[in-house]
Formats: C-alpha cells, structure tokens, sequence
C-alpha cells in the first residue's frame, strides 16, 4: 500500500524531533495527504504496542511523539535524572484556574483562591506553563493569560480538550461535602 | 477552652474557613455564621500573638464575616403580597459560592498533580537550545554575525515583498502596538523552542505598519535581552531565539 519507507521516514522524523509533530507537519514534510499520515502513524503506534518496543507514540500537545513507557521509568531514572519540577500547591491551584477560565486576569485568579497570586504567576510564566495572551477591554486593560504547549506536555494531555470536564470535578466536590454531611448523621 | 496551637501556615482565607468548616464538622450549606466568625477572628489572634504574618485577604474575610452576622440577625423585611419579590438572598450564599468554586479548583489542581506525576514517568528526547546554538557555531557574542545593515536589508525584503503583493485595501482599526507584537513574538518563541525565522514573524496579509511594528519589537525585546538573533550566512536568513543563557544580567 504505501511504500515501506513512508512509515520509517516518520519513524527518523519523530525521533529527532525535539517536540511533538502535528499530523500537517508530517504531511507536508512528506508530501502525502493528512489521512494517509494518520494511517501511518496509526500503524507505527500498532506495531510499537505488538512487538513490545520499549517505546510508544503518542499524542501530546497537539502533535505526536515517540517517547518511552511509564513502567520503565525506574530504570530510565537511573541514566538520567530528570528535575524534579513538581509545582506547589498554590502553582498548581492558579494554573487549574488558568487552565480552564482561560483567558484570564490576575484579579479574576485572586477571586477565586482569596489570595494574591503574584508569585505563582511568575513561577508559572518562568516554567513557561502559562503566557500574557493579551490584554483585557476595560479600565486598567489588565493583563490576560493563558496555558501554553508546555503545559500540555508537563501533563500529558494531547490538548485542552483532554481536561475532563468541569461538571465532573463540581459532581467531586459535592459529592465530598454531602459525604461528610451524612457522616455527621 | 483549650486551643489546638496548630502552626498551620493557610495561604488565605478560604483555606482557614475550610479548615475551621472540617474541624467542627459543619454543613457547608448551612454555616452557623457566628460560630465560624467567633472561631476565625480567635484564629487570627493565635496567629498574631505567634507573630504569624496577617495579610490583608484575612482582614478583609473578617469584615466579610462580620458583615454576614450582622446581616443575618437584622429582621426579615416585611413583604407585601403584591410586591414581587425573588427569593430571600441569604447573605452567606455568595460566601459559599466561593467556597465551592475553590475547592472545585483544588481537586482540579489535585488532578493535575497526578497527572504530573504519571506523565513524569514517561520521557522523550530533549533538546538544548545551547547545543543548538553551537551547532551554528555562535560564541556568547551573539550577535557576531548579525550587523545593523543585514538586520535593515532583511527589512527591506519583507518590505519590497510586501509591495509586491495585491492587496484589498481595508481600512482596519489599528491593533498593533509594540508590546502586543513583543507579547506574540515571545508567545511564538515558547511554542517553537527551536526558534523562529524572521520572515515567519510576518503574515500574509501583513500591513507596512504591522511589519515596522514587529522590527521594532524585535529590537526592544533585543534590548531587554530576552531574545538572541542570530544570521548564519550574511545575507541569509535571520533566526530568533529566546534567550535562556546565563549572563543576562
């Protein structure tokens, strides 16, 4: 169907690549349509998972990308140390709030966690999880952010639609509140 | 009574109502509002006496509370049959409402965390822009190669191309300034680590105005050193990098 060489040039160009590949990249690169890319990556995925490849390919940030399997992590952690870039608490909280209210101000964050949110702002402008996507209509015209690639790629996610949904973590909290209220009863 | 002298640094307000809410086991939609008030302005007096550092956001939560009491132990208004009225607006609901929402935003960022940890465990190839950089052979004087005049007759280029073009002449509401084009330019810098040609910071439909804009945000973001522009060949193309080397200061 497709000349072998298709699959193993996709193969040459996802190792190199430093950073995921979107689908209309590899198909420009290689000059065949965006379907018949899919199909291809469709079978490289396929053929990694069946021969048992220390590797897989996967959909990150909106593009796809070859990287190693979580149960292999010790042994990976042993040749190369990655930096531990756990985020704070308090990180973590304004960037579930840039996440999914994007775009959003700094004062429209500090609404909702009650505090000033200056320092976790630059931490995660630093870590390039987040990025001033403009700026607010309106008196003072503040600044507006947003979550970037990066952010979708420090967390696994093939792009924001892979955040679950809203409802769901509404339900959880409830949930947890009506659990205690019936603890009490 | 004996306090619990918990050193418990909260990170605001909400934090310590959440904790004052589960310590004593109390029903989120029906808050004893003076109960939760008395227990948070002894906490903060724990927390002066401990010398513990009282911003504001607590102070302000505080008059919060105090306004709420004070709400809820005015009379009800008396209503008249034919006055519509929406239902009583209980004046802790707005209180609660936040509440709500934040904890909402601490399971997702609880979320989050777990799916930190297990993407942590899966790696790709990584590559550092300081490598890349020597594999054009560009010492730490960056800008060896680049003089004012390549910079000006690359201008030139967009600008003849620009000419070129037939364009529909659309009269637009101006939305370009500087900061705007250093924001994008900065922005198109994280998405493409690898850095960005010169010629792809301009569209298609790029305006004279639009190009002259983004060459001067180019030279006050090379200013503010937070870019590294780099010329191969002379005359060739120009590539843009963010500027992560050490020595910026």
């Amino acid at each position: 169907m497709f000349p072998k060489e298709n699959k193993a040039i996709i193969e040459g160009l996802l190792l190199v690549a430093n950073e995921p590949l979107s689908a209309a990249k590899l198909a420009e690169i290689l000059e065949l349509s965006e379907e018949d890319i899919l199909e291809l990556l469709a079978l490289l995925t396929e053929h990694y998972n069946e021969e048992g490849h220390g590797f897989q390919l996967i959909q990150l940030a909106g593009g796809y990308q070859i990287t190693t399997r979580a149960e292999h992590a010790v042994y990976i952690e042993q040749l190369y140390q990655p930096a531990p870039t756990g985020l704070s608490k308090a990180s973590l909280e304004t960037l579930a709030i840039i996440a999914y209210k994007q775009p959003v101000t700094k004062s429209e964050i500090e609404m909702i966690r009650g505090v000033k949110v200056e320092r976790s702002l630059s931490t995660l402008l630093e870590k390039g999880l987040i990025i001033e996507t403009g700026r607010k209509e309106g008196p003072g015209k503040p600044i507006i952010y947003g979550t970037t690639n990066d952010f979708l790629r420090h967390f696994g996610l093939a792009s924001l639609a892979d955040l679950p949904d809203l409802n769901k973590f509404l339900e959880q909290s409830q949930n947890k509140e009506d659990a205690d209220i019936e603890k009490m009863e | 009574m004996a306090y619990e002298i918990k050193i418990n640094a909260f990170q605001g307000p909400f934090d310590l109502l959440f904790y004052l809410i589960e310590k004593n086991e109390l029903d989120i939609y029906n808050i004893p509002i003076a109960e939760i008030t008395e227990q948070y302005l002894e906490y903060l007096d724990q927390m002066e006496t401990m010398d513990l550092d009282i911003t504001s956001e607590f102070l302000v939560m505080a008059a919060r509370l105090l306004a709420i009491k004070a709400k809820m132990l005015l009379p009800k208004p008396i209503r008249d049959f034919d006055n519509q009225c929406d239902e009583e607006l209980d004046p802790r609901q707005e209180l609660v409402n936040q509440l709500l929402e934040y904890k909402m935003f601490k399971e997702i960022a609880h979320y989050l965390k777990e799916k930190e940890q297990s993407s942590g465990k899966i790696f790709s190839r990584a590559i550092d822009p300081e490598e890349l950089m020597e594999q054009f052979a560009i010492g730490k004087n960056q800008l060896k190669n680049l003089t004012l005049s390549s910079l000006a007759k690359a201008f030139d280029q967009v600008i003849a191309r620009l000419e070129q073009e037939e364009r529909v002449v659309k009269i637009e509401i101006d939305e370009y300034s500087i900061e705007t084009k250093m924001a994008e330019i900065t922005k198109k810098l994280f998405l493409q680590p690898n850095g960005v040609q010169f010629f792809q910071l301009f569209g298609e439909g790029a305006t004279i105005k639009e190009v002259v804009i983004t060459f001067l945000a180019l030279l006050e973001l090379t200013k503010l050193q937070q870019i590294i522009v780099v010329q191969i060949n002379p005359l060739g193309d120009i590539f843009i990098f963010r500027n992560t080397v050490d020595g910026r200061d």
